[in-house]
């Protein structure tokens, strides 16, 4: 599982009401598109403008901390554009496993705020635990990710995952 | 190995020894959701089946203001569908919330991992288990039986002493947050020493609740003779009680005296807003509530009822009392404290999620500039009903006393003469 693309950096601790403000709360709407007009909207108001396919937004401790209820918009807002994962010193683990179970990437990385800097591109494989910053030409290797996470994300999700594991034949 | 209560908990499930940082697909003793559950793959496939119907337990608790018979009918046929035997579903006349009704019905054992599909899932570890919510991923949960965990650290939190009169839970987990406050994040708290003997079952799940406020994972009381009879009119299947071992490794350790707990209220707009009851007395509200997972329970209204026994709450204010279980309203009911509560001039709902988030049916929704004090769960601007409305969270007995007075105010004068009603 290989993520690819450029880094913002956020060196604090990146809430899930940060990633998407609590004032928009589309947990009963999954209106996906308008949510994703508020990405970081008041953490960082320059990243809606210039986020580009499969850049990756890496945190200090605690991502994406917060009431559960305001999980679910933190990580499909950011996905609808575009945004390839999430890295982070550390996550809140309930936020992180709900958002590996969707299927967007991410995990947590101790020692990657001091590995990169914000507009590095780095490729992360999070199979073998390697991050290379092609900006710094340097390489880090990390613990890897365990199997049953990388075997979800492969799948694109616990659902689709859990339809393979059933048996059943896709649907979309 | 020397394992904490959560490592043994989760080696006994997965079949290895784990240690924090281990991933594993951990199976499930149970899955409980509730009546605005995602069902996600049950809905796209209705081929899928879920693992163990027996395990189900469906809770009707929020009753969408939006589209509950919808949501209601769905639930029914959903159960139909999937064989869920017809006592697991808790719908109007046998409902509660769905982080309540697993527990007073004997659905949760000890030593075991139980899924819940709701964000305050977390509040059945007051019964010795490792609960927790699943979220969205909680439609795989009930068709493979599984859930993914990141075997999380460990606080040891050793409690000594013994709750001042009339405060609670409520109290103790403001207590927790503002003295553990980082070191809570992400990790299981488990909770040991003499002074969890004098916290009732009640007020173990009111602790356990705050788990996702606080930002931890979840928590886990230990067992003992209070927990074994709660369990023992509720649960025919044996169980055993998990304890840690002597040399078990802990991220961290606290000691909190329950003694020296001071009356906290949180809020408004902010959970980590946490002051001193004496910061905030005094200041006008118009609406008052006592309900919701974390302090909807007999003790909870036993205490808001010694506060206002004999008293009439002032008119400025409307006071919605909601508890958590039709199992809870029918003891509140015996014991006369719905009625002491009427008199009062409380209005006392159904059972279920009331006030506590505003997509819910309930009198109380907050309209513009309004000012709630309540023992509900979160005090995010909007979650009761405007967002400009403030809500300061408290336990019971400081609701009661201020809609008594029309103003936040401190309880104790009208506690002395009752006895400690939240022991």
């Amino acid at each position: 599982m290989i993520l690819e693309g450029r880094v913002w950096k956020y060196a604090q601790q990146v809430r899930a009401t940060d990633l998407v403000p609590a004032r928009y709360d589309f947990i009963k709407l999954t209106d996906w598109t308008e949510c994703s007009t508020h990405v970081l909207e008041d953490l960082d108001p320059d990243f809606r403008a210039n986020v580009r396919l499969g850049d990756l937004i890496v945190g200090g401790h605690g991502f994406g901390a917060g009431h559960a209820h305001y999980f679910q918009q933190a990580f499909e807002g950011p996905r609808w554009i575009g945004v390839g994962g999430y890295l982070a010193e550390s996550f809140d683990p309930i936020f992180l496993l709900s958002a590996i179970g969707a299927g967007m990437p991410c995990w947590n990385v101790p020692g990657i705020l001091d590995f990169v800097k914000g507009a590095d591109e780095i490729t992360c494989d999070l199979t073998t635990g390697t991050v290379v910053n092609h900006s710094a030409g340097t390489t880090a290797q990390y613990r890897p990710v365990a199997s049953e996470v990388i075997d979800v994300l492969e799948a694109g999700g616990l659902d689709k995952l859990t339809v393979q594991r059933l048996g059943l034949s896709a649907k979309v | 190995m020397q394992m904490t209560m959560t490592q043994k908990i989760l080696s006994a499930a997965s079949g290895r020894e784990v240690i924090p940082g281990d991933v594993i697909n951990a199976p499930v003793s149970g899955v409980a959701i509730h009546d605005s559950a995602p069902l996600g793959i049950f809905d796209t496939y209705p081929e899928a089946r879920v693992w163990d119907p027996s395990k189900i337990v469906i809770c009707y608790d929020h009753f969408s203001r939006v589209n509950m018979a919808l949501y209601h009918q769905r639930f029914r046929a959903f159960a139909r569908e999937q064989s869920i035997p017809p006592e697991n579903v808790f719908a109007p006349g046998r409902h509660g919330i769905s982080h309540q009704v697993p527990g007073e019905e004997g659905f949760v054992l000890p030593g075991t991992i139980y899924a819940v599909f709701d964000t305050q899932g977390a509040t059945l570890g007051a019964l010795n288990c490792f609960a927790f919510t699943t979220l969205w991923t909680t439609p795989s949960v009930m068709a493979l039986g599984t859930a993914l965990v990141v075997v999380p650290e460990v606080v040891h939190v050793e409690l000594t002493g013994q709750l001042p009169q009339g405060l609670t839970s409520k109290d103790l987990t403001f207590h927790l947050h503002a003295q553990l406050g980082e070191d809570l994040t992400g990790r299981v708290l488990e909770f040991h020493g003499p002074g969890v003997a004098s916290l009732s079952v009640d007020q173990r799940l009111g602790v356990a609740n705050a788990a996702n406020n606080l930002g931890a994972f979840t928590m886990i009381f230990p067992g003992d003779d209070i927990l074994a009879e709660y369990l023992r009119p509720k649960v025919t299947d044996p169980y055993e009680f998990v304890a840690p071992d002597p040399g078990a490794t802990y991220a961290a350790t606290a000691t909190i005296n329950l003694d020296e707990v001071p009356p906290l209220v949180s809020g408004p707009h902010n959970i980590e807003k946490i002051r001193a009851l004496d910061d905030v007395i005094g200041l006008p509200v118009g609406a008052a509530y006592v309900g919701s997972c974390s302090a909807g329970r007999l003790d909870d209204l036993m205490l808001a009822a010694s506060v206002l026994e004999g008293r009439t709450i002032d008119a400025s204010v409307r006071f919605v009392v909601t508890p958590i279980s039709t199992e809870v309203m029918r003891e509140a009911n015996d014991r006369g404290i719905i009625a002491t509560l009427v008199a009062a001039g409380a209005m006392v709902t159904p059972p279920g999620c009331g006030a506590c988030y505003s997509g819910n049916l309930s009198p109380l929704l907050l309209g513009d500039g309004e000012r709630c004090i309540a023992t509900s769960v979160s005090n995010a601007p909007g979650r009761m009903g405007s967002k400009s409305a403030e809500i300061y969270l408290s336990n019971p007995a400081v609701v009661a006393a201020s809609a008594l007075e029309g103003r936040i105010a401190d309880p104790r004068p009208y506690l002395s003469r009752t006895k400690k009603a939240s022991q």
